[in-house]
This record gives structure tokens, C-alpha cells and sequence, in this order.
């Protein structure tokens, strides 16, 4: 049986320290014992004002730690044996690489990674891996910077392994590799690892939460109480979202479905000015000027958005469970009001991605309907419910057209979207009750799936990291969380 | 019993010294970090501009049944080990105590909290404090260590406290006087200067290899005086070395000059290492405010010797006195060849401050007879460490005398009586102690590693013990 340890540079009075840790940060760790956990880094952020460019590496909480100066040949000669290096960015990615600082000689996650470790690199059963959590998005500025990084450091990206949400990392580095003519043989590993799974996971399995979730008995009694079409909850308002409500405001939507939403929250642009100039448009080193004009909206769509939104402006804030969204975290994953569910026939997602090729993650909102036996469909990064049913769940394709996940240009998708969303309004609640029973089976059979990415099932994480290390289990686009 | 060592964080080379600032920890992610090199320490310190010491804790290290932990790592004390928390004065105990001009948190201030609760549950965790190199330490430094203890939330009883003083107990008791109510610390004779001159004269001997954490970059490797020197021709009586000018030797000088004998020496002399340059005018106007009573009757001749030293200015024997000349390595045997007994100006002198280094191991190194201008019962001392001395040729009752002017004027007086020897009855005394310092020589040769591990096995238990005073070498 392969051994997996955790090897860390730095060992102090509480234990580890993070590997990479910010060495500037060191005063305000002793501050507080030393110790390496949250509450510290929440503390060294809002009461000194400085961001940590590492945190809690999340994966190992139950795998063997050890000090690098403790590695010795019996260990290391093993080849039974896997030393892993973790890094975690804890959400402050662009800390972790260097592109901001808190000081001037703030050092990027590779610098400070100890030479010891660079020269053990050599060894086949030694790698680092990096955790792009809580913040996946990983654009084309991250690449560029992680292979400068790791020139720099003489490290060869083979030994690094980056895991995030992320599933269009590997197209994307493959793009950059081709794109500045890079060996491949030398390129990053990637890992895919959907943590908001394993949450809403453990809350359906949890006992206590059980009174939160629409279960099969209670899905059968609310096929008929159905007072509203679609359920479309915002939080923080980006582009794509005010795009999306603007829409349904001009086509008068607003009534037969439940929205919640805030103009006070989070919202400092000008939303029509970024229309006019079309300021949605994520341009990238591989953007093409024959590109724009496909990414941009049509001028009679623009006019129509910003009609829509004088009009939203108008109502200005719809409040469904939260009233005060300053008061959620969001990503905190709190769960809905299952009532919301209860009433409305479909859930539409809106994804904190939409418009950007090189972020294309999912995030908590995705899983929410799943846990409440609702249908849905997604404003989010194409290729989302493709990503979904690589996890196991199974989609909607039999009730309505699903083309619009692999549709690669983005307003085509947000705009195929919306007519679906005004398609399924169209549909009479009797249709929908129709559908409801239809796709019973289908919703516990997700909601069962939803199951398997438990706590329960985290020796699944690390046995397919250990598969993945030993190159036993290559696939297309690597699951830490893929299931049996 | 087991010592084991605990450090409260682990770099990657290993366990980094206790009580480092946590703004410098950054500098021990260095990849070729090697704290026993004090090389690569001048290194890194040069490479940060950034001046901070790491002396390693040394001498508890050849017990031999060690370990090393991290705090962290302590889930189950075992109750029968003894759990040691080093950190070193790095040989200046007022900049460990922050008592010079620039202050700055001490090491007590950057005792792990984690620690702190171990110490105080665990009767068998002690902080270690290690001073080596340098004598001196009295009930002035550890009454600021005691508060150092209250201020950092430190139990004080729970310091054990290495040293190289021979009179720990008139420390505790001069301490008891002002804090009658508070539990001691344990206080530890080690006379470093022994073993680690033992091993500067193994590696001349070749009888080593390896001079293991004392070379620096400024040290020579000495060569060691032959027993046959005894009959060599002689350019001078005595051998005199100097080089700080501490008010003993200001005093002690001043009375050779101005007897004008300090020509029958060959002696070291540089103005520059003055620790009194106002000697003079204390002398003349605050003869009181000297650590030593002089007897008024001498003031004159004291001026007038002093006035002789400032007019030779700079007297060089060997090598340049510079302030940090190491005083391991750098023996040159020629200075031995050349004489027939050594005046031994030891750092300290106070009955307050006993204590031996390794200026009073030289002379025994290279065969010499010496007289000992040092505290009193140094003599003593020595003899409890197994060497002879040299009552049979002359009067040794001044290391019995604690008044420091009276015993000073006996060791002058007993020098000059022996300046006035002939060259012949100096090869008649000389023949005579031979055995004597052929013994003593030989007997420097013991205090290797392996027998400093047996000394502190004896003593070992005493750690654990009611006993406060504990003397291991």
C-alpha cells in the first residue's frame, strides 16, 4: 500500500507552519502563538491589514506529517512512499503568485519554497501540490506567472500539481503551451476538486439539517403548489447577472417568478455604460479583433438591456429569505429557504462565472437545486452541465433543449439561456406538473449521487491523488472527487 | 536520565535556537541553513545586514542520551526524562538581560506561550540558559533575569542556569537579601574555559583532529610549549599577557611599572583596550568610586607607573590585541620557550565573581608555573579540578584573601619577590616542578567530551532535586 506524507519546511511551538507562508507575516503569527489556522489569517487581514499568500491545505487533514529535516534515505528510497509539498492559497491567488504584495519584498508561494525541497524535487516520489481554492479562476496572466515562477526556481512543472475547481484548466494550459511553443512534456499537472460538492454533501446526509431539504415525500405533495415559474437568487451582482435581470425586466418576467436581488449590494460600475462599450468582453492574448464583434451584443439586444435595467432600477432591491446580504457570506453555503423551492417550478443557476473562458468553475449555487429535488438550468461557463454529469448527475436534456452548455461564445450562451428561461415560463403549471413527475426519479437519483462526495468518502480524494501520482489513472480531466 | 531538548520551532536544517525574534525567523528558510558553522552565521548576517546571534547550546550536548524535540511534538512527558528549553546568553548576559544602551525584547519575551504552560504543569521542564565564554555573573544580572521571569509570565525556580561561576552561592544568597520569599533557580558551575582549552590543546597535540565550533575566522592553531623548556635559555623571568584593562590589571601594571620590573617580563600592553581611560583622574579625585580599595599610601606610585604605561602606550608579544581576539587557538609556545613562569592576569576578580577561564589553562597547557591575579580560591578551584599548584615553592595563601587590594599587593609583592630570583635558582624551582607540571598538562588532556558526559551523569539527578546549587565541572 502506497503512504502519502505531508512534508513541511518549518515546524513551530503549534505545530507546522503553512508551507510558503508570507516570512513578512511572521510578527503577527508570534502574536498569536504561532498557530496556523483561519481565525489567524482572518485576523492578520482585518486587523493588520495584510493578506497571507498561504493557508490551510484543506486535502490532509488525516495524512502523515512530517518535517523535511526529518526525510531521510529509508524514507525517501521507498518508492512505495509519496511526499507531497502542499501549498493552499487560500482564495488570495494573486498574493500567492506575486502580482500583488503587501510589502515590496513580499515573495510569490515558489520563492518560498525552501531549496531543500527544490533539490528533493529530483526524486520521482516527491511533488508539490499547489490548492487554487475558494477563488478558482485561474486566467492567462496565472499561467504566464507560474511557469516564470517556476523557471525561476528550477522547479520543473512536472512536479507541480495544481488543483482547483477550475475544469478548463488543462485546455487552457495546453492553449498557452501552443500559443509560446513550450514543451509539452514539461507542462503543470491539474487536478480537478469541486469542494462545494463534499459541503452540500455533508448537509444532506447531516441529521440535524434534514427539515431544510424538499425529500421525496414532500416533492409529491408540492408538484401541485406551484405559484411561480423560476427561481433565480443573486447575491453580488457581476455583468452577466444585471444582463440576465435587465432581460427579464423588459420582458415583464419579473412577477411570475421568484428573484431576489440588490442594487445597494456590491454594486459600484455603471452598468449602462459598461453595455454601451461593451465592457463584458474579456479580451486575452488569444482574443482575435475578428473575435469582438461576435462577443458583443447586438444593438437592439444592448437597447433592450438597458431598458430593462432603467427599470430595475426602478424596483431597485426584491428580497426573498435574505434581506441583508452583507449579513451572508455567501460562500459560506448557507442553505436556502426550502419554501423558495416549494413554490417555484425551476431553478435558473447564475453561476459567479459566466463571461471568462479561462475561469470556467462552478461554485455552491450549482449544487443548491440538487439538494432541493429542482430542476435547473445555468448561466455559467459552457461546458458546466457537461462538467456536472462527469460527476455523476444527470440533466434535463429530455425536457428541453441543453445545447446552450456547449456553446463556446458567451452572449450566444447568456442569450440561449434567457430563451429558455422564457420558454420554460411559457409552459402552464399542468405542464409542469407534468415534468415534475417526469423527472422525478431523475432529481433523487442527483440528489443520491449527491451522496457519494460526502466526508464520508474522503479516502476516495486520496486514493485517486496516490493513482494520479503514480500515473495509474490518466484521464481527460482528472477528479480528485470522482467517485468509484 | 534522558535530556531531552526542546526547541519551539524546526527550520529545515533541524531544531533553530530558541528565543529568535520572529522578524528574523525569514532568514532561516535559507536552503544551506547550518547553525553549528558560524561562518555561514557571519554569512547570513552579512547577507541581510542584519545582525543577530545563533550560538548552538553546547555543553549539556555530551551527556550523550539526548533528543531533540519541538514543542509542538510534546503530547506524553515522560516523567522520568528531564525536558531542557536552551537558549544562550550568547556570552553577554546584559545584552541578554537588555540592560545596554539599546534595548530590545529579550529572549524570555519570545518563550513559546505553548512552552510556558508545559513548564509550568511539568516539574521536570526547566529553561535552560546556557552562558558560556564569558565569566561573569552575579545576583545584579539574576535579579534581572528574576524580573525578567515576572514579566514574561516565567516561572523564575524553573530557570536552571549554566555558568562558568564558582560562587553561585554568594549570588543566591546576595539575591535572598532582596527577595527573601522567592524560590531560586538552579545555578550550574561549568567551568567551560577548562574543556574547551582541553580541546585546543588535543588538536595542537594532533591528538584530535578537529577543533569543532571554536575556529573562527581570526583563530591560528596553537602550538604547545615542550616540557623541556625548563632548560632553555631565557630572554626574560616571566610571561605577562594582556590585553583588556580592567582596573585589577590597570593596578597591577601601574605597580610594575613603577617599581620598574616590568622589563624582567615579557609582557603585552595596548593603551587602546583601556576600560578606564579617565584612570588617572579617578585616582586623583574618586579613588572610591573603583571596585577595588586602594590604600591611599600607593596612590603615587600608582600615578606614577600608570604614567609609564600611557608613555610604552603599545607593546606587542605575539599577535595585535585586537578586542576579539579569540582566546582559543592563537597559543604561540615561543612566548613559553622564551620564559619561566607566567603572571596570569585572570577577567575576573571579585570574591563576588569567582571564576576561572581559559587564561589561567594556558600556562598548564605549556608547562609553565603561574601566579593567578583572579578571584579568590581560584586556586582552589583549580585543585578541585584535579591540579596542583605551587605552594611548595612559593606563598599561595593570597587565593585565600578576599579583600582585592590586600590580596592584589600580596601577588605583586609575591611576583616581585620572584623577579628578584636568579636565572639559576629559576632552572633549580623549574627542575624541582617538573613532575608537577608534567601532571598538570597531562591532566588538561582529560576533559574531552567523553568525560564531560560522566561529570554531568553524576549530576544529573540534582537537576530534578531540591538542591539549587549544582556543580558539574
Amino acid at each position: 500500500m502506497n503512504s502519502l506524507y505531508l512534508v513541511y519546511d518549518f515546524e513551530g511551538p503549534s505545530g507546522f507552519f503553512y508551507n510558503s507562508s508570507n516570512l513578512n507575516l511572521h510578527q503577527y503569527y508570534f502574536e498569536n502563538d504561532f498557530v496556523f489556522r483561519n481565525d489567524i489569517e482572518d485576523f492578520i487581514k482585518t486587523k493588520k491589514d495584510k493578506i497571507p499568500n498561504s493557508s490551510n491545505n484543506i486535502f490532509f487533514n488525516e495524512v502523515k506529517k512530517i518535517h523535511i529535516s526529518k526525510l531521510n534515505s529509508n524514507l525517501l528510497d521507498n518508492q512505495n512512499n509519496y511526499f507531497i509539498y502542499p501549498i493552499f492559497t487560500g482564495g488570495n491567488n494573486q498574493y500567492s503568485l506575486g502580482i500583488k504584495k503587501n510589502d515590496e519584498n513580499d515573495k510569490s508561494i515558489f520563492d518560498l519554497i525552501s531549496n531543500k525541497w527544490k533539490k528533493l524535487l529530483k526524486r520521482k516520489n516527491c511533488n508539490i501540490i499547489i490548492y487554487f481554492g475558494l477563488e478558482h479562476e485561474m486566467p492567462i496572466e496565472y499561467f504566464q506567472k507560474i511557469y516564470i515562477l517556476l523557471q525561476n526556481n528550477n522547479i520543473n512543472p512536472n512536479k507541480v500539481w495544481i488543483i482547483s475547481n477550475n475544469f478548463s484548466n488543462i485546455d487552457n494550459n495546453n492553449k498557452f503551451l501552443d500559443k509560446f511553443g513550450i514543451d509539452k512534456s514539461k507542462n503543470l499537472n491539474f487536478l480537478t476538486y469541486y469542494e462545494q460538492l463534499k459541503t452540500k454533501s455533508n448537509e444532506i446526509i447531516d441529521k440535524k439539517l434534514v427539515d431544510k431539504f424538499i425529500n421525496q415525500v414532500t416533492y409529491d405533495k408540492n408538484i401541485f403548489s406551484k405559484s411561480k415559474k423560476g427561481l433565480i437568487l443573486n447575491r453580488r451582482l457581476p455583468l452577466h447577472r444585471k444582463i440576465f435581470l435587465s432581460l427579464i425586466m423588459y420582458d415583464n418576467y419579473l412577477d411570475s417568478n421568484l428573484i431576489s436581488f440588490d442594487l445597494g449590494f456590491d454594486n459600484q460600475r455603471d452598468f449602462v455604460d459598461d453595455i454601451k462599450n461593451n465592457r463584458y468582453v474579456q479580451g486575452n492574448i488569444f482574443f482575435q479583433k475578428s473575435d469582438y464583434n461576435e462577443n458583443t451584443f447586438s444593438d437592439t439586444i444592448k437597447n433592450k438591456i438597458i431598458k430593462g435595467y432603467s427599470l430595475l432600477n426602478k424596483i431597485y432591491k426584491n428580497t426573498l429569505d435574505v434581506d441583508d446580504f452583507k449579513k451572508i457570506d455567501g460562500r459560506a453555503l448557507e442553505i436556502d429557504d426550502k419554501r423558495l423551492y416549494e413554490k417555484t417550478c425551476f431553478s435558473v443557476i447564475s453561476e459567479t462565472e459566466m463571461f471568462s473562458n479561462f475561469d470556467r468553475y462552478i461554485t455552491e449555487k450549482s449544487i443548491k437545486p440538487i439538494q432541493q429535488l429542482h430542476p435547473f438550468i445555468m448561466i455559467a461557463p459552457y461546458g458546466s452541465l457537461q462538467y456536472l454529469k462527469s460527476l455523476g448527475f444527470k440533466t434535463f436534456d429530455k425536457w428541453w433543449d441543453e445545447s446552450y452548455d456547449l456553446e463556446k461564445n458567451n452572449i450566444k450562451r447568456l442569450l440561449m439561456v434567457y430563451d429558455l428561461f422564457k420558454s420554460l415560463n411559457e409552459k402552464s403549471f399542468e405542464e409542469w406538473n407534468k415534468i415534475h413527475k417526469e423527472m422525478k426519479s431523475i432529481l433523487i437519483y442527483n440528489k443520491e449521487n449527491l451522496k457519494n462526495y460526502s466526508y464520508k468518502n474522503d479516502n476516495i480524494v486520496l486514493n485517486n491523488l496516490k493513482k494520479y501520482l503514480s500515473n495509474e489513472h490518466i484521464q481527460e480531466n482528472p477528479k480528485l472527487l470522482q467517485t468509484p | 536520565m534522558k535530556i531531552n531538548f526542546v526547541y519551539d520551532f524546526t527550520s529545515l536544517a533541524g531544531p533553530l535556537v530558541n528565543g529568535v525574534d520572529p522578524k528574523n525567523i525569514k532568514y532561516f528558510f535559507d536552503g544551506n541553513l547550518d547553525l553549528q558553522n558560524q561562518n555561514y552565521i557571519d554569512k547570513i548576517n552579512k547577507k541581510y545586514n542584519n545582525y543577530f546571534w545563533v550560538w548552538p547550546n553546547s555543553f549539556l550536548y555530551q551527556y550523550g542520551n539526548t533528543d531533540e524535540l519541538c514543542t509542538s511534538d510534546i503530547n506524553d512527558v515522560n516523567e522520568n526524562e528531564l525536558y531542557l528549553y536552551p537558549i544562550t546568553t550568547q556570552g553577554d548576559l546584559y545584552d541578554f538581560c537588555s540592560l545596554k544602551e539599546k534595548k530590545h525584547q529579550t529572549k524570555f519575551y519570545y518563550i513559546s506561550n505553548q512552552f510556558k504552560k508545559l513548564l509550568k504543569e511539568n516539574n521536570n521542564f526547566f529553561i535552560y540558559i546556557e552562558h558560556g565564554m564569558e565569566p561573569y555573573f552575579d545576583s545584579h544580572i539574576l535579579k534581572e533575569m528574576y524580573k525578567l521571569c515576572e514579566s514574561n509570565d516565567i516561572p523564575f525556580q524553573k530557570l536552571l542556569i549554566t555558568n562558568g561561576s564558582n560562587s553561585n552561592h554568594l549570588t543566591l544568597q546576595d539575591f535572598s537579601e532582596e527577595y527573601p520569599n522567592v524560590k531560586h533557580p538552579k545555578l550550574v558551575t561549568y567551568n567551560w574555559g577548562l574543556p574547551l582549552k582541553s580541546q585546543d590543546m588535543r588538536v595542537a597535540l594532533q591528538i584530535v583532529d578537529e577543533q569543532v565550533g571554536v575556529e573562527t575566522s581570526d583563530t591560528y592553531r596553537s602550538t604547545v610549549c615542550d616540557i623541556s623548556h625548563i632548560k632553555n635559555k631565557k630572554e626574560k623571568k616571566a610571561l605577562l599577557l594582556t590585553r583588556r584593562l580592567r582596573s585589577q590589571r590597570l593596578l597591577f601594571l601601574s605597580l610594575m611599572f613603577n617599581e620598574n620590573i616590568i622589563d624582567k617580563t615579557l609582557y603585552s600592553l595596548d593603551m587602546d583596550l583601556n576600560f578606564y581611560p579617565n584612570f588617572k583622574y579617578i585616582l586623583e579625585n574618586e579613588i572610591e568610586s573603583l571596585n577595588i580599595n586602594v590604600e591611599k599610601k600607593y596612590i603615587n606610585d600608582i600615578l606614577n607607573g600608570y604614567q609609564l604605561m600611557i608613555k610604552q602606550n603599545k607593546k606587542i608579544v605575539d599577535y595585535e590585541l585586537t578586542p576579539y581576539l579569540s582566546g582559543f587557538g592563537n597559543e604561540s609556545k615561543e612566548l613559553y620557550e622564551k620564559t619561566f613562569f607566567s603572571i596570569v592576569q585572570e577577567t575576573e576578580f571579585s570574591v563576588w565573581q569567582q571564576a576561572i577561564t581559559e587564561k589561567v589553562i594556558q600556562p598548564i597547557m605549556h608547562h609553565h608555573p603561574f601566579v593567578l591575579i583572579g578571584s579568590p580560591y581560584s586556586l582552589k578551584n583549580l585543585k578541585r579540578l584535579g591540579f596542583k599548584t605551587f605552594d611548595k615553592w612559593w606563598d599561595e595563601s593570597y587565593d585565600n584573601e578576599e579583600d582585592d587590594w590586600i590580596r592584589l599587593k600580596m601577588i605583586f609583592d609575591l611576583v616581585k619577590n620572584l623577579l628578584t630570583k636568579t636565572d639559576e635558582e629559576f632552572y633549580t624551582i623549574l627542575n624541582e616542578m617538573k613532575d608537577v607540571l608534567e601532571y598538570n598538562h597531562n591532566h588538561l588532556k582529560i576533559f574531552d567530551s567523553e568525560y564531560i558526559g560522566e561529570a554531568i551523569s553524576k549530576k544529573i539527578n540534582e537537576f530534578t532535586s531540591d538542591k539549587n546549587i549544582i556543580t558539574v565541572l
